[in-house]
């Protein structure tokens, strides 16, 4: 039987808009109406009747691409009341400004038991007001609280929107349960609006060199800054234009004025409204160079529109932005103009950069399709079914099957001991291990029964070359192997011999009420980080991931976790599809499929892993567990240099949790004190847009630092780190290029550059490092950035590049910058 | 079981009470000037609002400003809520009723984004 779901389209049918959400709703209008499994009636309310009249899907096709304003004869009148249990009532237009509040409208669908859908683009009226016209706050505050309290499920656009919306969820008190998942957004403009062009682009500017921004002209999404960079930029290259595509928005008077003069005086500078999707294409296609500054996205379709059709974009790097862009497009982090100045300038004036780029993008950039869109939302609106006994009847369910993949035997011992003594619900432990081990692993006493596989056994003619992989690999191989094996049950828990439980744990911590839990621990967009086969493997999950539109969580959170050998078939299929002999994330690989896939049966929660990471200093934090319930063992924190120095593994849990947080403290304050001199940093432009390196007798070979601060800050014996992207053009073949940050506060740190690249390809190599500045003495005193190439410096044409950093534990950097010693500051910053 | 739940009605104004002061504490401006519908009102749609929901509402100026909310989809000018006010304060109730009958017998009111064919 066909899934009934409503979906009202009343702003569309008003606004007729063709950009922002219309679009997206336009774009995705074809999929409903051909899906074999749903039956999708599209609404308009019709205030002065109160009742919704239902339209004819061919006739919402047709309007879909439209740029008319044609009418259309409604079917039939349909109130709430007609509306059946189970129903669905699918929220996807800009509903908040419709006659038909939804404050008032779920209370009323609930009482039929009609399920609630929302899509949430974004949640910047609640997050940044200030940007926001009192119509909207009004507006948007009432709908955000009638879906926090009525939504069966969410859906989002990106990461970070759903991020808002967990962290608005504990904001606000919420504590149901409410399943999201994340559908991205299609760059592409699927449905061909229909009519006659208007043609508003004059021909002979789509063949000069210009700057293209698109989007509504409001102070948010900071046109102001383009406007004022460019003014620069034009002295020294005149040859170039700069385009505006937008609707005036609101509290933007000043610059919209601005605007319109330098408009009427400059004739390189030019300003397009209500261009239809024709016109928008070719200014797309014929664009040098695509620039989108938003403070604050849901998403950030202008970046997905730019880098689908092949043109290289400039971003700001904040919330959803680096989600849609990838490491495709180029970043502003700090907001600044010498950064956008600065990298505007490098497109311009290096050729051979931009060629390579131009090539990279349409050679890798892999769009999102919006049938992908539309297929994780229908993942949401018909849940496919799931073989589990545990999920289906949990209650009942009370011995689980523990799996665990060790060659380390003393490890597994401990684990075991521990897993019995915390953990009731096991029905048996199943091992994979070397076959030099299976006996030694036979001998392991416990009060369950330990089954013994051996690795070859699982493996067969694959295990000859196994040996010879690296450990993720290892890891991923034997996992993706579980799912054949008849020893699997369909249910079990999938564990490492380093995970050990510190408390009672219950099936709830894994299961309850039918919903799976999934412990991530980072976002895999954010996982920088290249010196193992760990980091390559969280990587190519990432990758993987993206390509087929799944979630992009990070999920080796270092504890055990449920799983559903169906799924993991399934999951194991997808990822190995992507190419033979790749090492991949397995965890992250399982749970963003399933999540993706199965989005009602798998709840998402921060990981509760004590000691993961081992120090703060190892890698950037982005969640912070709430409580814990296992521990990641690592030998060296009992050791006398570690954390737990003296310590029994089994106790002195409350004592743990102190060291651990005393620990992390020292971290957030650092990062705390960063936060602050960036700041300054940004609202002083004192950031170094773009450091040029060149190669010592040949200066076509240049590497590239792009967006440093000029202030640094951070306190003693903690590592903050610094996201910088990199380029070389024209590298020298098979050259080691090392970025050395020259700390004479604490110490001198080289990155290897090649290791993290992301691109390298003829004459350009890409990427993206974490840049880590160790503080270690108190003071302020200079940090200097050099690259190497083979050990030898390259050369600046403008002498040192430098930042300060300070040291001052504890104080206001603002405070430190006032009252430091004017000559200590001048000595400082001398350089800058 | 009430049907709408009550229980979950009042969940809904909390969240919209405390969404409101979020806002309010985010805001660096002054946010005087931004009109929200008064939280006892807005479970309702307009079809399914009365008279008395509204003459429930004891605060004059929120009276008038879920009036214009609720039946107009907007607020009124800073101009027309001077005039309502004094209105009220001179004439009391009776000023109320008046205010409602003009906005139920406005074009406005009756035209209101109707620009859909009649079935």
């Amino acid at each position: 039987m066909r899934k009934r779901v409503y979906i009202d389209i009343s702003n569309l049918y008003i606004t007729r808009s063709i950009t922002g959400i219309q679009r997206v709703v336009r774009s995705l209008v074809p999929h409903f109406v051909a899906d074999a499994d749903l039956e999708v009636l599209f609404l308009f309310f019709d205030v002065t009747r109160n009742c919704f009249a239902v339209l004819d899907n061919k006739d919402v096709l047709v309007l879909a691409e439209s740029l008319g304003k044609e009418q259309i004869n409604p079917v039939r009148e349909i109130s709430v009341a007609d509306m059946a249990r189970d129903d669905i009532f699918l929220d996807i237009d800009s509903v908040w400004n419709n006659a038909l509040k939804r404050s008032g409208l779920y209370p009323k669908l609930k009482c039929n038991g009609v399920k609630i859908g929302t899509y949430l683009y974004d949640l910047v009226p609640i997050i940044k007001p200030a940007h926001a016209h009192p119509n909207t706050l009004r507006n948007y505050t009432m709908f955000v609280a009638a879906a926090l309290t009525y939504s069966d499920f969410i859906l989002t656009d990106s990461r970070s929107t759903e991020r808002d919306l967990q962290e608005l969820l504990e904001k606000m008190c919420v504590d149901r349960y409410i399943p999201t998942v994340v559908t991205r957004l299609g760059g592409s403009f699927d449905v061909k609006t229909s009519g006659p062009s208007e043609n508003k682009i004059p021909r002979k500017l789509l063949r000069r060199k210009y700057l293209l921004f698109v989007g509504t002209l409001e102070p948010r999404k900071k046109q102001k800054l383009l406007l004022d960079a460019f003014l620069g930029i034009q002295k020294v290259h005149p040859e170039v234009d700069l385009v505006y595509v937008g609707k005036p928005g609101w509290d933007n008077g000043p610059f919209l004025e601005e605007l319109s003069s330098q408009v009427s005086r400059n004739s390189h500078i030019h300003w397009f409204t209500g261009l239809d999707d024709r016109d928008l294409e070719k200014l797309y296609s014929s664009c040098f160079l695509s620039v989108y500054l938003s403070e604050y996205e849901g998403y950030g379709l202008p970046i997905a529109e730019a880098l689908e059709r092949g043109k290289p974009i400039i971003a700001s790097r904040n919330s959803s932005m680096h989600e849609v862009g990838l490491d495709f497009a180029d970043y502003i982090s700090y907001g600044s103009k010498s950064e956008l100045v600065g990298i505007i300038d490098l497109y311009i004036s290096e050729k051979k950069f931009y060629e390579l780029k131009l090539k990279r993008i349409k050679e890798y950039y892999k769009p999102i399709s919006w049938a992908y869109v539309f297929r994780n939302i229908k993942n949401m609106l018909n849940p496919k079914s799931i073989d589990s006994c545990v999920a289906v009847c949990s209650e009942s369910a009370n011995r689980i099957q523990h799996v665990s993949i060790s060659i380390r035997p003393e490890d597994f011992e401990r684990c075991v001991r521990l897993t019995d003594r915390h953990v009731g619900f096991v029905k048996e432990y199943v091992v994979i291990t070397r076959p030099d081990l299976v006996q030694r692993y036979q001998s392991i006493p416990s009060n369950h029964k330990i089954v013994v596989v051996s690795e070859s056994d699982v493996l067969g003619d694959l295990y000859e070359s196994f040996l010879t992989y690296p450990h993720a690999k290892k890891n991923w191989l034997l996992r993706s192997s579980l799912p054949g094996l008849d020893v699997i049950d369909q249910d079990f828990v999938m564990m490492d011999d380093d995970n050990l439980p510190i408390k009672k744990i219950e099936t709830d911590y894994f299961v309850e009420k039918g919903i799976f839990k999934a412990y991530f621990y980072t976002d895999l967009l954010s996982w920088d980080y290249t010196s193992n086969s760990f980091d390559a493997a969280e990587r190519h999950a990432g990758e993987i991931a993206y390509e087929n539109n799944l979630e992009m969580l990070s999920y080796a959170s270092h504890s055990p976790q449920i799983i559903n050998k169906k799924i993991l078939k399934e999951a194991t299929e997808m990822f190995n599809g992507s190419g033979p002999n790749r090492e991949i994330g397995e965890w992250s690989a399982y749970f963003n499929y399933a999540v993706t896939n199965y989005p009602t049966r798998f709840k998402k929660l921060k990981y509760e892993t004590l000691n993961w990471p081992a120090h703060p200093n190892d890698w950037q934090v982005l969640y912070k567990p709430d409580r814990y319930s296992y521990e990641n063992y690592y030998d060296y924190t009992y050791s006398d240099q570690g954390i737990f120095k003296g310590m029994k593994i089994n106790s002195g849990l409350k004592d743990k949790i102190r060291l651990k947080k005393d620990q992390g403290l020292r971290s957030i304050y650092s990062k705390e004190y960063m936060e602050s001199a960036v700041r300054l940093s940004s609202v002083n432009d004192m950031i170094h847009g773009v450091m040029y390196f060149y190669g010592r007798g040949n200066e076509s070979e240049v590497a590239l630092l792009l967006g440093v601060p000029y202030l640094l800050a951070g306190t003693s014996h903690t590592v903050n780190w610094v996201k910088v992207s990199f380029k070389v053009v024209n590298p020298k073949r098979g050259s080691k290029y090392t970025l050395v940050v020259q700390n004479s506060i604490g110490s001198t740190r080289s990155v290897d550059l090649v290791s993290h690249t992301s691109y390298r390809c003829g004459g350009l190599i890409e990427g993206v490092v974490e840049m880590p500045i160790h503080f270690h003495l108190k003071g302020v005193k200079p940090v200097n950035y050099t690259i190497k190439r083979d050990g030898i410096d390259m050369h600046t044409r403008n002498g040192r590049y430098d930042s300060v950093a300070f040291n001052y534990e504890g104080e206001d950097i603002r405070d430190s910058l006032e009252r430091m010693p004017k000559e200590e500051l001048r000595g400082a910053i001398g350089d800058l | 079981m009430d049907c709408p739940d009550q229980a979950l009605i009042i969940r809904q104004k909390k969240i919209y009470t405390k969404l409101i002061e979020s806002v309010r504490i985010e805001l660096d401006r002054d946010s005087e000037h931004i009109y929200y519908e008064d939280p006892s009102l807005i479970h309702l749609s307009p079809g399914d609002l009365k008279a008395e929901d509204l003459y429930r509402v004891k605060d004059n100026k929120k009276f008038v400003s879920s009036c214009y909310m609720k039946l107009l989809d907007r607020y009124p000018s800073e101009d027309l809520m001077k005039r309502h006010l004094k209105n009220i304060d001179d004439e009391g109730h009776k000023a109320r009723t008046k205010l409602l009958n003009e906005i139920m017998c406005s074009q406005e009111y009756r035209v209101r984004r109707v620009d859909f064919p009649c079935l």
